[in-house]
């Protein structure tokens, strides 16, 4: 984690010595403002996001915000880079995951947010936000994006039936084969189900034994070492004696399925699914009736937990005005601010971003009213959130890493040869930038 | 051929008729269509042309001319190699099975539902009825049904005494035949049809002289039916053909291209590239040598197939 | 009729059983794609979700319907595909026949080097070039707009192809007596290659029309607009996404194809007709 801690303390220089570029941070009121903003919000969650924005209007008449949903991640990224790359129809404020942040910001495609926060500081109170998602948002110095929809990868478990059992989710991972070898010999059915096609699920565990992605000092990755082996040849023998089954199609039906149905004891999957999860098991909609509780991802010989989710950035495209791009800034702190993220905390399981919102007495009620509806959600500790390395080819090493998973623990491919392979890959990967 | 001077005979007279010439007006019947294939298709080649001697990546707002170092990069690299080879591979296999799918089955369909009767009508119309749904969506019912532990197909295997789920689309060995049955199911209506329409425009006489001197059914296919359908089968093979090697879509919903890369055909690698990788140089590096590839083979499958084609007289 | 037509293959009455009952089959397992994605869109979301396998939905379920149509202008989605697809059928169409009159019965300079250059366009995919594409519609402004969408699939170098084929297959004593009788080019080319080729025409003008009903991948990258967005891409909007990864509420989803593919049936029943006389119309010959 050395390299973790060097890079923030270059980070904070770079921060103090940068000179900020200044900004015209102002926005006609005599005429209307554009604001295109894309999405990638659904159902409840893009309800409330609409009604915020209607809010939004209400305060600033002049600015007229144009609400998008494009679709996942991956549909907004194609489709900002290819309205980059013509220079029309990029939006003014884009919703976009953390992992793409650094390319962005290398790329220099998205603003550089600092002379923004410096302009509307009194809109945007950015000290307020927990530093572990404002720093992985920050990429040598340059704040690239603004934390917004965030969540962890968490395990949810069926808390009656553990209880019936009488264990507990494992709070160490030297803990976690005897709790799967016991709830699994008990139910006869799967105790855990991990995510297989995003390695933000299982990257952590990985990470919590020191076993890293990327090692910047040697460009090569840090999975290599034995650690690593060990711990995919301990998934593989649950996986083998179906203690734990690895999901790589059609995830997110599946796992939802699954774990309401009662067809798993605990599934590792985000944290922004709570609601919507307990909702389904206390209303028993797919045939079991249970308690639904949470946790956070085990401790090895550490216990980070990695900032996930949703950010706000703000595209640097000359197609949009600086008018426009202030507006836009305008509506994203608007958006973060404490208020919002307590409602967009209750709608949806999104974490809470704000220190001020537990603390400050304005929103204790919007606060405790959250902790009655979401308990576990809101006292997940979000101090203890740490960034990933931020390497542009981290995302491209990550998809070597699930495709080597997949093969290791569900098409019988050798663990230690699937390791060497993947080593190689990521390897040639990283040299290949 | 163009400078025969051809004759006509009107009423008894022979008339001969002015010496063919190049028309212009038969030049600007082309033009149009060969302008807007220009500008759609052919200035994005040349553009990605130039795009392959610079170094610029997709989110990135400035470039610079780097040479040949793409093109070298092509040839040398371990991982683009690897990626290329496999990509190519699975393109092929593709390529064969579905062809095989396409056309065989196509043929045997034609055959099986060749009675003008109004039921065969009706079931003739649905089993083309697939064709007319967009792939994009055809990918999303068939992902459900697809679905390990909850898909209709495996649940529907159970009953026959399957009781182990297959992983359709997460083993690497059964993902691409999911998606040729994907495609297959997609396409062969269309095969059916227009081989349908090819056989009845096959003259009863040939059959009815051929059984006269006795020959059986299969001798009939085999030596009628067949070498008179092989301008059909040519066309639906050269269709067929670059449809396959240019399949996209159905990747796309169904696998990603995964399980690692097994199902990644050349143009998800290309894409993979530009969009995953951002590399657009690299993309169009491999789309230059994709295009090229293409042309050629295509190009010589028609020369070979043509002298094999018996058309009716 | 009729009879002429199987009288060559004197099937005994058992065979015709196997038969049909082999066409019955084979109809069936094509068939059930298209009865799962019409149950699924008539149940509730326990119903698709739930362990276990319901076949038919015991109160099937029009809310699936009028939640598509309440979620998304449903109704000017329909209106754009229309639109669009009908520029497309015409463009390919009128100019796909003139080009392959040129291509087939034509003599100009460098023609077949045209040709090539037509068939060539064949090989490339749009998933390759749409960027330079892209980048092009875009600086001209028709982002977002019906020409935008329509000049990806203006021509097709695929109906140049197949009506070449067909043109080829007219014998040139029409062309020529109609050239004594002094018919211009394009009356020769739509009174009487165009009526001798209708098989080939109908099933070229079916074909545009599926892909433009069906066109996906461009327009969903050119159409930023959500009121110009096409069916196919409308669909797609349907999809929930959780944590910026897409998921499938199956049962709207499927409700949303349903209606999309509505109109395409309409239009094949129609034509269904005319796709058969046509073939009849070459079994006669």
């Amino acid at each position: 984690m050395k390299n973790l801690v060097a890079l923030l303390l270059a980070a904070l220089m770079l921060l103090a010595c940068t000179a900020l570029a200044e900004i015209d941070p102002s926005i006609p009121t005599d005429q209307t403002t554009e604001v295109v903003f894309w999405h990638s919000f659904t159902g409840a969650d893009e309800e409330t996001l609409l009604r915020q924005i209607e809010a939004f209007q209400t305060e600033y008449p002049y600015i007229a915000v144009k609400p998008q949903y494009i679709g996942g991640y991956n549909d907004i990224h194609t489709e900002l880079a290819s309205a980059n790359a013509a220079g029309v129809g990029v939006p003014a404020l884009c919703v976009i995951n953390v992992p793409r942040l650094t390319s962005y910001a290398e790329d220099d495609v998205v603003e550089d947010l600092n002379p923004y926060i410096e302009a509307f500081a009194d809109k945007i109170n950015f000290a307020d936000f927990y530093d572990g998602m404002t720093t992985a948002m920050n990429n040598g110095g340059e704040q690239t994006a603004l934390p917004f929809g965030q969540s962890g990868q968490i395990f949810y478990y069926n808390k009656t039936l553990l209880g019936e059992l009488g264990v507990s989710f494992p709070e160490k991972l030297e803990d976690m084969d005897a709790f799967l070898k016991t709830v699994s010999e008990a139910t006869g059915k799967p105790a855990l189900e991990i995510h297989g096609t995003d390695n933000a699920y299982f990257y952590c565990m990985f990470c919590n034994l020191g076993a890293y992605m990327i090692d910047v000092d040697t460009n090569t990755t840090g999975l290599g070492s034995e650690v690593a082996l060990d711990l995919i040849k301990r998934i593989r023998s649950w996986v083998d004696a179906g203690y734990v089954k690895w999901v790589d199609t059609d995830v997110g039906n599946t796992l939802m399925l699954d774990f309401t149905s009662g067809a798993t004891a605990s599934v590792l999957y985000t944290s922004s699914l709570y609601s919507s999860y307990k909702a389904k098991a206390e209303s028993g909609e797919n045939g079991a009736v249970f308690e639904v509780g949470i946790a956070n991802q085990p401790m090895g010989i550490t216990n980070y937990q990695f900032v996930a989710g949703a950010t706000l950035i703000l595209p640097s495209c000359e197609c949009n005005t600086q008018a426009q791009k202030n507006a836009a800034f305008l509506l994203a702190s608007y958006l973060t601010a404490p208020k919002q993220q307590l409602e967009w905390a209750t709608v949806s399981s999104y974490y809470v971003t704000r220190k001020s919102a537990s603390t400050d007495p304005q929103y204790a009620e919007a606060y405790q009213a959250l902790l009655e509806e979401l308990p576990e959600t809101a006292v997940i500790d979000l101090n203890s959130y740490v960034s990933k390395t931020k390497h542009p080819l981290f995302d491209k090493c990550g998809d070597v890493f699930e495709n080597y998973m997949s093969e290791i623990m569900n098409n019988g491919m050798d663990p230690e040869e699937g390791w060497e392979m993947m080593i190689e890959e990521i390897n040639d990967t990283l040299a290949d930038a | 051929m163009a400078k025969k001077t051809r004759s006509v005979e009107v009423n008894g007279r022979q008339i001969r008729l002015r010496p063919e010439r190049y028309s212009w007006s038969d030049f600007f019947m082309a033009l149009p269509a060969v302008l807007l294939l220009v500008l759609t298709t052919y200035y994005p080649i040349a553009k990605l042309i130039n795009i392959s001697f610079t170094d610029w990546r997709l989110t990135s707002r400035t470039y610079e001319y780097v040479g040949l170092k793409n093109w070298i990069w092509l040839f040398t690299s371990k991982t683009s190699t690897k990626y290329l080879l496999n990509s190519i591979k699975v393109t092929l296999i593709y390529t064969f099975f579905n062809i095989a799918i396409d056309l065989g089955l196509g043929l045997v369909l034609a055959h099986l539902f060749n009675r003008l009767t109004k039921p065969y009508g009706a079931m003739r119309a649905l089993i083309f009825m697939p064709r007319y749904i967009a792939m994009s969506t055809c990918g999303i019912i068939f992902l459900w049904m697809f679905n390990t532990d909850y898909g209709v197909i495996n649940r529907m295997l159970e009953w026959a005494g399957v009781q182990n789920h297959i992983n359709w689309l997460g083993d690497g060995k059964l993902a691409l035949t999911s998606i040729l049955i994907l495609t297959g199911w997609h396409g062969v209506g269309y095969s059916m049809m227009i081989y349908l329409s090819a056989l009845l425009g096959i003259s009863r006489d040939y059959y009815e002289a051929s059984s006269l001197d006795g020959a059986t059914p299969l001798q009939q296919f085999r030596y009628i039916t067949l070498p008179l359908l092989s301008p059909t089968s040519l066309f639906l093979f050269i269709t067929t053909f670059i449809s396959s090697m240019k399949v996209y879509q159905s990747v796309d919903v169904m696998t990603g291209g995964g399980p690692r890369q097994q199902t990644e055909v050349m143009v998800y690698y290309i894409y993979r590239l530009a969009f995953d990788d951002n590399r657009i140089d690299r993309a169009s590096v491999v789309a230059l040598l994709f295009f090229v590839v293409l042309l050629i083979v295509t190009a010589s499958t028609m020369r070979i197939t043509n002298k094999n084609v018996h058309y009716e007289a | 009729m009729m009879k002429k037509l199987t009288k060559h293959r004197r099937l005994p009455r058992i065979g015709l059983i196997v038969r049909t009952a082999a066409a019955v089959m084979i109809t069936v397992v094509m068939v059930f794609p298209l009865f799962w994605m019409l149950s699924t869109s008539l149940k509730t979301e326990s119903e698709v979700m739930g362990s276990t396998l319901v076949f038919w939905p015991s109160v099937p379920q029009l809310e699936n319907f009028t939640y598509v149509i309440n979620k998304v202008p449903f109704f000017r989605y329909m209106l754009n595909t229309a639109v669009v697809t009908a520029m497309q059928m015409a463009s390919e169409l009128l100019l796909g026949i003139m080009a392959a009159y040129a291509f087939s019965k034509g003599r100009f300079r460098g023609k077949h080097l045209l040709f090539i250059v037509v068939l060539g366009a064949m090989m490339i995919p749009l998933q390759v070039t749409f960027i330079p594409l892209y980048i092009m519609v875009a600086q001209v402004g028709m982002m977002s707009t019906y020409w935008g969408i329509w000049i990806a699939g203006a021509v097709s170098s695929y109906t140049i192809f197949l009506l070449r084929q067909a043109f080829m297959g007219v014998d040139d004593s029409y062309i020529e007596a109609a050239q004594v009788d002094g018919m211009s080019k394009l009356g020769i080319l739509f009174k009487i290659m165009v009526p001798m080729c209708k098989p080939t025409v109908i099933t070229v003008a079916l074909t545009a029309f599926m892909n433009g009903w069906n066109n996906y991948f461009w327009p969903k990258v050119i159409v930023k607009e959500q009121n110009m967005y096409l069916l196919t891409v409308g669909i797609q909007k349907l999809r929930t996404s959780y944590g910026g990864e897409v998921t499938n509420n199956y049962h709207q989803i499927m409700a949303g194809v349903l209606l999309s593919v509505i109109p395409v049936f309409i239009v094949f029943a129609i034509f269904q007709k005319h796709m058969l006389s046509g073939f009849t119309k070459a079994a006669m010959k």
